[in-house]
């Protein structure tokens, strides 16, 4: 999960993201584009209301999030 | 469209280096707001010949256009949009539009509709935003943002236009391939402006952002102070990005 969420930060801002542990420093257009890359390739709906600009700092903590999210 | 502060200069350039070649009879003009590429291209429309149509989804921006143009027959306006062309399949010799594309809701369906109206021998020129259009510009208006909206509200914001580059636009005119080249082009400029001339057109594109929010006074206090932290002294820049396409027939 870690992996195809780096491709496509990566990708879609061509850069290379160093670390799982990297700031990302996403525009809110990027953040949307990872809300649905989450969506339709994770298969994790998240709850928009229940999110802050903080999960977006880097992998490691958008991977938090959507571990969060699927917690039964 | 209407000429603006920030691309009213950058749109004339581009409809200069248009280039219409001697078949082009029918010239269509997508999201032609006022009418504004037909004031400029006035004279090349009379001097080839050509037939104007202007097509736009703004009922008033659309009445002005006729208006102004009531005892020209050489041009005609009409109700429509990218994804619903209101004319009959390749009737169209050349296809132009300036800063619409980026508005439109599915870019497959409008590239479907440009490939159904355009003849097999016709030719594109789109002028339109950027993905990185005012990167950093947009970043302090999220920071103002944050302290008035929500993570929810702000975010969905940002899915109102259609961001792509060269490349994704370049993609989704996949459609054209077999029979047209297709080649998509991005440039940049810088345009400074005191915060009063920004928020002349930033307002105008905004309004739904800007109608989420409650404190509207302290919000305008707070995107000033964001903003004019930006400016060294020659202005407050907007780091502009804009996408030119050309699609030519092979045949």
């Amino acid at each position: 999960m870690a992996e195809k969420l780096k491709a496509m930060i990566e990708e879609q801002k061509q850069v290379q993201v160093p670390s799982l542990d990297a700031p990302l420093d996403l525009d809110s257009f990027m953040m949307m584009l990872v809300i649905t890359f989450i969506d339709t390739e994770l298969g994790v709906q998240l709850d928009l209301d229940k999110m802050d600009f903080d999960v977006f700092m880097s992998i490691n903590t958008l991977l938090d999030l959507v571990e969060a999210s699927t917690a039964p | 469209m209407n000429k603006n502060f920030l691309y009213g200069d950058i749109t004339v350039r581009f409809l200069k280096q248009v280039q219409f070649g001697p078949d082009d009879k029918v010239v269509l003009d997508l999201g032609c707001g006022t009418g504004f590429a037909f004031d400029e291209l006035h004279g090349e429309f009379v001097r080839r010949d050509m037939r104007g149509i202007g097509v736009d989804p703004a009922e008033g921006m659309l009445q002005i256009a006729i208006e102004k143009y009531a005892g020209d027959a050489r041009f005609s306006f009409h109700d429509g949009s990218f994804e619903r062309i209101p004319l009959p399949d390749r009737s169209v010799d050349k296809l132009i539009s300036t800063l619409a594309l980026h508005w439109v809701k599915s870019l497959d369906v409008a590239v479907q509709e440009m490939r159904r109206v355009i003849r097999d021998t016709g030719s594109i020129d789109v002028f339109m935003i950027a993905r990185d259009d005012g990167a950093n510009f947009k970043k302090a208006i999220v920071n103002a943002l944050k302290k008035h909206l929500t993570f929810s509200q702000i975010i969905k914001t940002a899915g109102l236009v259609q961001r792509v580059t060269a490349t994704e636009l370049e993609r989704a005119f996949t459609p054209f391939r077999e029979r047209f080249e297709v080649k998509a082009t991005q440039f940049t400029d810088v345009v400074y402006g005191s915060f009063d001339d920004h928020m002349k057109w930033w307002k105008a594109r905004s309004t739904p952002v800007i109608a989420e929010v409650e404190d509207k006074q302290q919000f305008m206090v707070d995107l000033r102070r964001e903003l004019e932290a930006l400016d060294h002294g020659s202005g407050i820049p907007f780091d502009t990005a804009y996408l030119w396409l050309k699609v030519t027939s092979r045949t």
